[in-house]
């Protein structure tokens, strides 16, 4: 499998789109990671609002504050950068966690057939039908505001997706001879899932995984924008996009202020790419199929 | 050829003609849109029951209803409106109205004795019996007899200034008795009225007319041309039609005047007035009594102790928080009773100091870091950033503070629990208000008195407190100079307390095109965001 998913990786490595999206990835976890250290003004970036508000309002991109400032004066450099952090944390929580828990559910479902799979099932087109902004409101109104509510809510969504992907190619597995032969033989069940099952799913549930990054940031984002997640203030982007439109203290935004849509804007545009562009070549390297008959000019 | 082109020449006249004639014909159908004129209101409207409506409803009822007396926000003193004079026994416990005699309902049917008899009743007895609307300021009303058609008495079961109470904002309005008869409602009492209100019917005595009611996007009122007043006010230019459109977001309001779509708007940005000044807008700024207040949850801790609570309130810098939050466009609080209303007291205010601040911090003994939560409304502007601002600025004393936005309706019932259950309501709530009577009674009792689980935010009990304002309520009819003093004692008690911090008092910057010429009369602050659109002229 390692050999596998070497080879896959190299295959990638020949396109342009793939290079580009793994530079993209790699300079949005570099600023992640270095987010408090490369910053100006990190406490500004965690919301906190100067003292001289009324001198900072609103200042357009200079040297002092290459981004420009918002209406509380806090320099969105630092905002944005920060941002970033936010923004990488909740995308892998929520792919890791939904990962890990389709892959375990769908496989289970697939092997252990019967009245389980039924109700497994069953089970993960609820929540496939469930949309995430209607189960963000409820657990805001639960739970109150926080990350723990967009990362949630978003994990109660896709796990389904990962579920439904690794049963569907489960059922193809445990058909095959030797499955049958290795239960006919009396191993363990969960040596059975472990050995046999999970390493022939994987690789098109990491493929997935990696396309639906980019998905995953803009519906975290779209959650957040909405006041349905991080509090008031948090650096994330959506909130940052949310402060922009309406809390710019009535400012013509897009000719007045673009710089406040501008910035966290292209953020989240990129890395959605980035991500984007590495899923999708992934994918076509695993599944052969899924090649796009046309083709980028890269 | 020559007569052929004549003949295409003739016919080519009358073509333009008859296109001129049909255009003029279609002009003259049509009403003048100089008689129009679109309010902007920026909430949507809860209700229209003249008795029992405490909210946003007033900016319709305000048109439509009247009241027996008006209060007269320069003088301070009430003026006759549907009664014409009135007098007190010397105890102050028994009230004689002289009602108008020229006055009709929008319906027809005379206004008289029996219509303020009923209209009265049915706010104090719906409050009494279910709490609702603002009938508790016909509490101290124990009889109400028709001594004729246009005479009407008051019996009290303790002194009142009723006069003063009678120009109210809310539950004092007086509904034509015809009501019961067009809702099927079998009583005053029966929730057949109370909804046949609410669907969009109205039938008071007001200069204007309840034409069409769509609490969510628009109002349609008509001029009611017999109207006593006309010939008081004898504005012959006064809008025909009056159409409240709700538009809540306030950059809408600066494009919707920009674009001619809207005349008078509430709530425009505040950093785009002086844009709408250069490009021929004008701007009444009024000193409203809509006031923001921080209340203490005092039942949970850490905010149930008085010092941490006096920690909180000198770190708070209210010239930074005015200029932040609303731009400058309101006055730094002092006190809970804002600037210009009865009983306003000068000198209740923090004064900014972290020093002080630190010292009470450490009185307090709670032990630093600590977190608290802040309640606030997510859809004014001005809430959100003084939310972060006052996020920040607890940081820099090791306070965490942890924002909770919440939509009004859903505020009013997290806030109310600190009544039932303290220990999960949030240490602090931010809440405006605006009064329905010109008593400082209004504000004192609603948000602190302990009777008051509807309002009292801060869950404040104090029995010294309550006897204080309610004996200021008994004497406000026999002496009222006795009274403020009173009120002013119980202000100084909540102060020393720190019981709520008074944060500003809104000045609100209503908006017009220069076609309309607007008084500053027609901005009364008493009756919050109701424009009085009789004295309004609107020119071509």
């Amino acid at each position: 499998m390692i050999r596998r998913s070497f080879i896959i990786l190299r295959r990638s490595l020949r396109k342009i789109r793939f290079k580009i999206g793994i530079v993209i990835s790699l300079v949005a976890i570099f600023l992640a990671i270095l987010a408090p250290y490369i910053v100006p003004r990190p406490q500004e970036g965690l919301g906190y609002v100067p003292r001289d508000v009324e001198a900072r309002r609103l200042l357009p991109p200079s040297i002092e504050h290459i981004f420009g400032t918002d209406s509380l004066g806090r320099d969105l450099f630092s905002r944005v950068i920060m941002g970033t952090r936010t923004a990488l944390l909740q995308v892998f929580i929520v792919i890791t966690i939904s990962f890990l828990l389709g892959l375990l559910l769908g496989a289970i479902a697939a092997y252990l057939r019967g009245l389980v799979e039924v109700l497994l099932n069953y089970f993960t087109e609820i929540f496939m039908a469930m949309p995430t902004i209607v189960i963000a409101l409820v657990l805001r109104l639960t739970l109150g505001h926080g990350i723990h509510v967009t990362i949630s809510s978003l994990i109660m969504t896709w796990w389904a997706w990962y579920a439904r992907i690794a049963y569907v190619y489960a059922r193809g597995v445990v058909e095959l001879d030797y499955v049958i032969l290795a239960r006919l033989a009396g191993l363990h069940s969960l040596k059975i899932l472990h050995r046999h099952i999970v390493p022939n799913i994987i690789q098109p549930l990491i493929a997935q995984a990696i396309t639906d990054l980019g998905s995953v940031l803009l519906e975290a984002a779209a959650i957040n924008f909405l006041g349905l997640g991080v509090q008031p203030g948090y650096p994330e982007w959506g909130v940052i996009l949310y402060e922009s439109v309406f809390y710019g203290g009535g400012v013509e935004v897009f000719t007045q202020a673009p710089w406040l849509i501008v910035f966290p804007g292209v953020f989240l545009l990129l890395v959605t790419l980035g991500f984007s562009l590495i899923g999708d070549c992934l994918r076509e390297e695993i599944d052969p199929r899924l090649r796009r008959r046309w083709r980028l000019w890269f | 050829m020559k007569p052929l082109r004549t003949i295409y020449i003739v016919l080519l006249a009358v073509f333009i003609l008859v296109i001129i004639l049909i255009a003029l014909l279609t002009m003259l159908h049509q009403p003048p849109r100089s008689k129009i004129v679109v309010y902007a209101y920026n909430d949507d409207i809860t209700g229209i029951d003249p008795s029992l409506e405490d909210d946003t409803g007033l900016v319709v009822l305000g048109s439509i209803y009247e009241t027996l007396t008006y209060y007269n926000y320069t003088t301070g003193k009430v003026e006759p409106r549907l009664a014409l004079s009135w007098e007190s026994s010397e105890d102050g416990k028994e009230w004689i109205f002289h009602l108008r005699r020229d006055v009709v309902f929008h319906d027809g049917t005379p206004f008289n004795a029996t219509a303020v008899k009923m209209s009265i009743e049915r706010a104090r007895d719906i409050y009494r019996e279910t709490g609702r609307g603002a009938g508790y300021i016909w509490d101290a009303v124990d009889e109400i007899i028709v001594v004729d058609e246009y005479t009407v008495k008051f019996k009290l079961k303790y002194p009142q200034k009723l006069d003063l109470l009678a120009s109210a904002s809310y539950a004092a309005y007086i509904f034509s008795p015809s009501a019961l008869e067009k809702s099927g409602a079998s009583s005053i009492y029966d929730k057949a009225l109370e909804d046949w209100f609410n669907k969009g019917n109205a039938i008071g005595t007001g200069p204007y007319k309840l034409i069409s009611y769509d609490p969510t996007r628009e109002i349609r009122l008509e001029k009611f041309n017999k109207w006593w007043g006309w010939s008081v006010v004898n504005n012959p230019y006064a809008p025909d039609v009056v159409i409240i459109k709700i538009v809540k977001e306030p950059p809408a309001q600066y494009h919707g005047l920009l674009a001619g779509e809207i005349d008078i708007a509430c709530s425009v940005p505040r950093t785009t007035i002086r844009d709408l000044v250069e490009k021929g807008f004008k701007v009444i700024n009024v000193s409203t009594f809509h006031n923001f207040v921080l209340f203490f949850n005092t039942k949970r801790y850490p905010t149930n102790i008085s010092y941490f609570r006096l920690a909180i309130a000198y770190a708070l810098n209210l010239t930074e928080i005015v200029q932040v939050a609303v731009y400058g466009f309101a006055l730094e609080a002092s006190g809970v009773i804002p600037h210009g209303f009865p009983g306003h007291v000068e000198g209740l205010k923090y004064n900014h100091n972290l020093e002080t601040s630190k010292k009470y911090l450490e009185f307090s003994g709670v032990k630093m870091p600590i977190k608290i939560e802040l309640l606030y409304q997510v859809d004014y502007e001005e809430t959100r950033k003084f939310a972060e601002l006052f996020k920040s600025r607890m940081s820099e004393l090791g306070i965490e503070v942890e924002l909770n936005p919440q939509d009004w309706a859903r505020l009013k019932d997290i806030a109310k629990g600190v009544w039932t259950s303290p220990e999960s309501t949030p240490h602090l709530i931010l809440a405006d208000w605006w009064p329905t009577m010109p008593s400082p009674f209004d504000y004192l009792y609603a948000m602190f008195h302990s009777e008051s689980k509807e309002w009292n935010f801060a869950g404040y009990e104090n029995p010294e407190f309550d006897s204080l304002i309610e004996e200021a309520l008994t004497l406000e009819g026999v002496n009222y100079t006795r009274a403020l003093e009173l009120y002013k004692d119980a202000q100084i008690l909540l102060f020393e307390e720190a019981v709520a911090v008074g944060l500003w008092d809104e000045i609100r910057p209503f908006t017009y095109s220069s076609r309309i010429e607007m008084p500053q009369e027609a901005l009364n602050p008493m009756y919050t965001f109701v424009i009085r659109f009789e004295l309004v002229s609107v020119r071509s």
